[in-house]
């Protein structure tokens, strides 16, 4: 039941594909479908996104836990510079991870993700859902998201968007995986190289690092994004 | 030129000292250890003064700095590692820290080398230099010793995070030279307060990072990447106390 799901999801996205693609910062972190049961975690990330016109620097931190074997939720705290170069509040988001499929029981692992944000101090609102899928080949893997994304709200325009993730990476160490990512949204295509690193700790205690270069390849204009991320799950 | 290679040395070492000391304080590193691990950060200093030429052309050219910004990661996160008395992320620590510091000066004192009159200054600045960071590094030993009995390791765990937490606004520079990163204009001033070319601005930069006209971008990425590597080191060091009660 929970396979269908997934796949009608994924062809409903598939449908709205074809009008829209996301906006706004399209690089960030390429979830992978597992939670851990009892897990809890402390996340930071940071995202820089220089274009031509300017830079948007943002942070965020949130803290996690599992709520049953298979479901995970986590409240982030999103801060961003504005124009005066001050950095603030920007927003608050709450995400619901969820494991669709026991790890290496199909062919492929399943996972979805129901995320909702709300802008500081403005009338906007963005919701996402969309399913995530890991696939592992010999010491490599393939992850891939893809999110449907809806915002609105009095500040600003209703609509429908769509954003797609993709993660390659090769588990030479545990601590030290080159990866290659791409990312797709509204007039970006970005791709660029990247490591992952994992240490585990004693009992389920783990740390995970995440840094990655990804530079806009369909267009001629500047367009770099630096990004680092830092989960430590206990 | 005396000068200038004694603070080279001391800008270029010190830093190595400090972390390496700061690191061997939390896992008790044995000197042999501690020689193969300044032995390896000096042969990877080397090979990476070697292959500088390559690397640089990488990425559009932006490659020196991409691989920089990359070590820097590896210091903190190798450091945040080091804080559970993992032994091999502490040497990593160590000897990235080497690369990134050595590197540059390697670069500097091949470069003048040659040079006829320029040598021997060189020669002087540099034991003045290694003089200072020896005497400075014994000090600061004991001074970790003491931190040590009285406060136990939260004192030293606080310390590192200042200290690896400094080489995330090296990230910070450097993505800002290749265009990557856009550092905000405004820049808060506290050169009244303690200037950064004085004994104390130079200690403090090679301990914390410190700035006398730091960015707000940069204030901001300190404190956030310092309350987070706290936090963890904490949880990390609670978890363990824990298992030791039970």
């Amino acid at each position: 039941m929970r396979f269908i799901s997934v796949i009608l999801l994924g062809v409903l996205l598939n449908l709205v594909n074809t009008h829209a693609y996301a906006d706004g910062i399209v690089v960030d972190k390429v979830y992978h479908p597992y939670v851990l049961p009892f897990e809890r975690e402390l996340e930071w990330r940071i995202v820089s996104h220089q274009t031509g016109s300017g830079n948007i620097l943002a942070q965020r931190i949130g803290l996690g836990s599992a709520i049953n074997d298979t479901m995970s939720l986590e409240g982030y705290i999103i801060g961003e510079r504005d124009d005066n170069g001050d950095f603030g509040l920007a927003g608050y988001e709450v995400e619901l991870r969820w494991q669709l499929v026991e790890q290496g029981r199909l062919w492929a692992d399943w996972g979805a993700l129901f995320e909702l944000e709300k802008h500081h101090n403005s009338d906007v609102y963005e919701a996402t859902t969309g399913f995530l899928w890991e696939k592992e080949f010999g010491k490599s893997s393939l992850t891939m998201n893809a999110f449907l994304v809806y915002e609105w709200g009095g500040d600003i325009k209703n609509e429908w968007e769509s954003e797609y993730r993709a993660q390659y990476r090769y588990r030479y160490r545990s601590e030290f995986q080159p990866a290659l990512e791409l990312f797709v949204g509204e007039d970006f295509f970005g791709v660029g190289p990247g490591f992952i690193g994992l240490h585990r700790f004693n009992g389920q205690r783990q740390l995970k690092w995440e840094v990655g270069f990804i530079t806009e390849i369909s267009q001629s204009e500047k367009n770099h994004s630096f990004r680092l991320a830092l989960e430590f799950e206990f | 030129m005396l000068i200038t290679s004694l603070l080279m040395s001391i800008n270029q070492l010190l830093p190595v000292v400090i972390l390496c000391l700061l690191l061997n304080g939390l896992v008790d590193l044995t000197r042999k250890q501690l020689l193969v691990i300044l032995g390896s950060g000096i042969v990877c200093s080397f090979a990476y003064v070697q292959s500088a030429a390559i690397v640089s052309q990488l990425f559009e050219h932006r490659g020196l700095e991409f691989t920089q910004i990359m070590v820097c990661c590896i210091i903190f996160i190798a450091s945040l590692l080091a804080c559970n008395q993992q032994k091999w992320a502490a040497s990593v620590a160590i000897i990235s820290a080497m690369v990134l510091y050595l590197s540059h000066y390697i670069i500097y004192i091949v470069g003048f080398w040659q040079a006829k009159e320029a040598a021997e200054p060189l020669l002087i600045g540099t034991l003045l230099g290694v003089g200072i960071c020896f005497s400075f590094g014994t000090l600061f030993y004991f001074l970790l010793e003491t931190l040590k009995t009285h406060f136990g390791d939260n004192s030293l765990h606080i310390l590192l995070a200042s200290n690896a937490t400094a080489k995330l606004l090296i990230v910070i520079d450097l993505a800002s030279q290749i265009d990557v990163l856009d550092i905000t204009t405004r820049y808060v001033d506290w050169r009244g307060f303690i200037a950064e070319n004085s004994e104390l601005g130079r200690v403090l930069k090679a301990l914390m990072g410190y700035e006398a006209t730091p960015s707000l971008t940069a204030l901001w990425v300190y404190t956030a990447a310092f309350s987070v590597f706290v936090l963890v080191c904490l949880l990390i060091g609670k978890k363990s106390q824990f298992k030791e009660t039970l």
